[in-house]
């Protein structure tokens, strides 16, 4: 339960248990009080006076007002005392200004520290601050005329007389301006709210946007990287085809270079090229057999692999090889054979390049 | 029927019954004291019985001439001091009420509430009085009161939070 349902509980539940008649009988009992004390003129007078104190008030308030409006101060001052006594509205904090004004003005109408209008202004601070307690007494915020909001102005327009219609319309007027200026400070603030979220909003996406691009470009950086590797790949291998297809191509001319000059000694050439087959490696050389011409050829062969710096199996052509220097060794040019072979097995270590221009070597020593 | 009867006004019995409970709770806010404030109501409507059909709105005039009323009943004797005989009385009174368990913790605390608000600076008061008690419209307050109805809200507001701090000093936290 809240406060408000607490309190209207509380002042029903006490009224009613302390109720011991019913509101007819109750009644009655006024109408037989309200007889008998009518007979009395001195009550009745008494009634009607309490009645017309409740009008007074009011209407001293309004006529108060009525005269600041007016600029008579001094009537002002009266009629709001009235008002102010007879506890009416801010009547109390209208006075407290009013008496502030007037001791502003006598103030600066005084001619010196002594002079009675400037003790007049000074009674007259006094007095306003009195009426100011007054009104914070009632539950005016601090009864500061400077602190005092708007919504603690009177709202009741008197406007009986012309000069009273223009001051009720300046107050109206002003309060319009005020409560114009509120809104429009609302709305000011509303906006400058909603566009300060868009533009965080558009931040943030922004913010998601770029890194939504930097994901892309890192994505298409790897993708190109790896088109790239594999071109390269590509290539190298494009380039090895190149070097073997060039070997061959300078094996078969030196080959064929050979076998058109090089009509007998054919029982050699079929020897040592098996030889060379068949020992494939420079372990056949260690078997006593093996003729100085084998183990020649198959030092060029170990020569040419070394500077190719490949396994045994993977060298090209290691038959047609064979058979090249096997074909050129029966001729009696070992001499220069040797020579040669040792010559590029030198200069062709690491070389592979090299390599055509051994057959080339070996194509010339054969002729 | 008698003749006096017939020369009553029915349109104030009418409004008497209607209008009687609200003045009783005004006065009780206003008061903070239920005899006193039975007292004040009947003095109230006695005096609009009396000068019935003289005043429009007589049910603007019940707050102010409640007001009036208690004003003079606090200047008469301030709140809280009474004279021998009636100390005399409501001991017997209170001591029959124990007797009969009539007074329970719950309307003490329901008295405390409604001290609480009659000790509120006037305007709040006024306006708690009128506005949550009663439960008067705040433009009706507004009217009554000869104040706007922003002030009446400003008042209510300060009226109340007073109370709630009122009530945390004097039950601790859980008070409300």
């Amino acid at each position: 339960m809240n406060l408000e349902d607490r309190l209207r509980g509380a002042a029903d539940a006490i009224i009613e248990a302390t109720r011991h008649e019913s509101p007819q009988d109750e009644l009655k009992k006024l109408y037989v009080e309200s007889d008998q004390r009518a007979q009395d003129p001195l009550e009745l007078l008494a009634f009607d006076h309490a009645m017309k104190e409740t009008q007074l008030g009011p209407a001293a308030y309004a006529l108060g007002v009525h005269y600041v409006v007016q600029d008579k101060l001094d009537e002002a001052d009266y009629w709001l005392r009235v008002a102010a006594q007879s506890d009416v509205g801010d009547a109390a904090l209208r006075l407290a200004q009013l008496c502030e004004l007037r001791a502003v003005l006598n103030f600066n109408k005084s001619e010196g520290p002594d002079s009675a209008l400037e003790q007049l202004s000074h009674s007259q601070n006094l007095e306003a601050r009195y009426w100011y307690t007054r009104a914070a007494a009632a539950g005016y915020e601090n009864g500061k005329p400077e602190l005092l909001s708007v919504a603690e102005q009177p709202n009741e327009p008197i406007d009986c007389c012309d000069h009273m219609e223009v001051g009720s319309s300046l107050l109206r007027a002003g309060r319009l301006v005020d409560n114009a200026q509120e809104e429009a400070l609302t709305i000011v603030r509303r906006a400058r709210r909603d566009a300060e979220s868009f533009v965080e909003d558009a931040q943030e996406e922004a913010d998601q946007a770029q890194v939504m691009a930097r994901e892309a470009r890192r994505d298409a950086q790897a993708f190109v990287d790896e088109a790239r590797a594999e071109v390269e790949s590509l290539a190298n291998q494009r380039e090895i085809l190149a070097l073997q297809l060039a070997q061959l191509r300078s094996m078969l001319e030196g080959l064929a270079t050979v076998v058109a000059r090089n009509e007998t000694g054919r029982s050699g050439f079929g020897r040592l090229s098996g030889r060379l087959r068949r020992g494939r490696s420079r372990a056949a050389s260690r078997r006593s057999v093996m003729s100085a011409d084998v183990e020649f050829c198959a030092r060029i062969i170990a020569g040419v692999q070394d500077a190719l710096e490949m396994p045994d199996d993977e060298i090209p052509s290691r038959d047609l090889l064979a058979r090249a220097i096997a074909s050129v060794s029966p001729t009696g040019r070992q001499h220069d054979i040797r020579h040669e072979s040792i010559r590029l097995a030198e200069s062709t270590v690491g070389s592979q390049r090299r390599m055509s221009a051994a057959w080339g070597s070996v194509a010339v020593a054969g002729r | 029927m008698s003749a006096d009867e017939s020369r009553r006004d029915k349109s104030f019995e009418l409004f008497y019954l209607k209008e009687n409970p609200r003045l009783l709770r005004i006065a009780y806010g206003l008061t903070g004291d239920v005899e006193l404030a039975k007292e004040v109501a009947q003095e109230v409507m006695l005096t609009l019985l009396v000068t019935w059909g003289r005043y429009d709105r007589p049910e603007d005039l019940l707050y102010r001439l409640a007001k009036q009323r208690t004003q003079r009943a606090s200047r008469k004797a301030p709140r809280n001091s009474v004279a021998l005989d009636e100390h005399i009385r409501s001991a017997e009174e209170a001591l029959e009420r124990s007797n009969a368990n009539a007074m329970t913790a719950a309307s003490e605390s329901h008295q405390e509430l409604m001290r609480l608000v009659s000790s509120l600076p006037g305007r709040q008061r006024d306006v708690v009085v009128l506005t949550v008690i009663t439960d008067l419209p705040d433009a009706d307050a507004s009217r009554v009161l000869g104040i706007s109805v922003s002030s009446v809200k400003t008042h209510r507001q300060r009226g109340l939070e007073s109370l709630r701090k009122a009530l945390l000093t004097s039950t601790g936290p859980s008070g409300d």
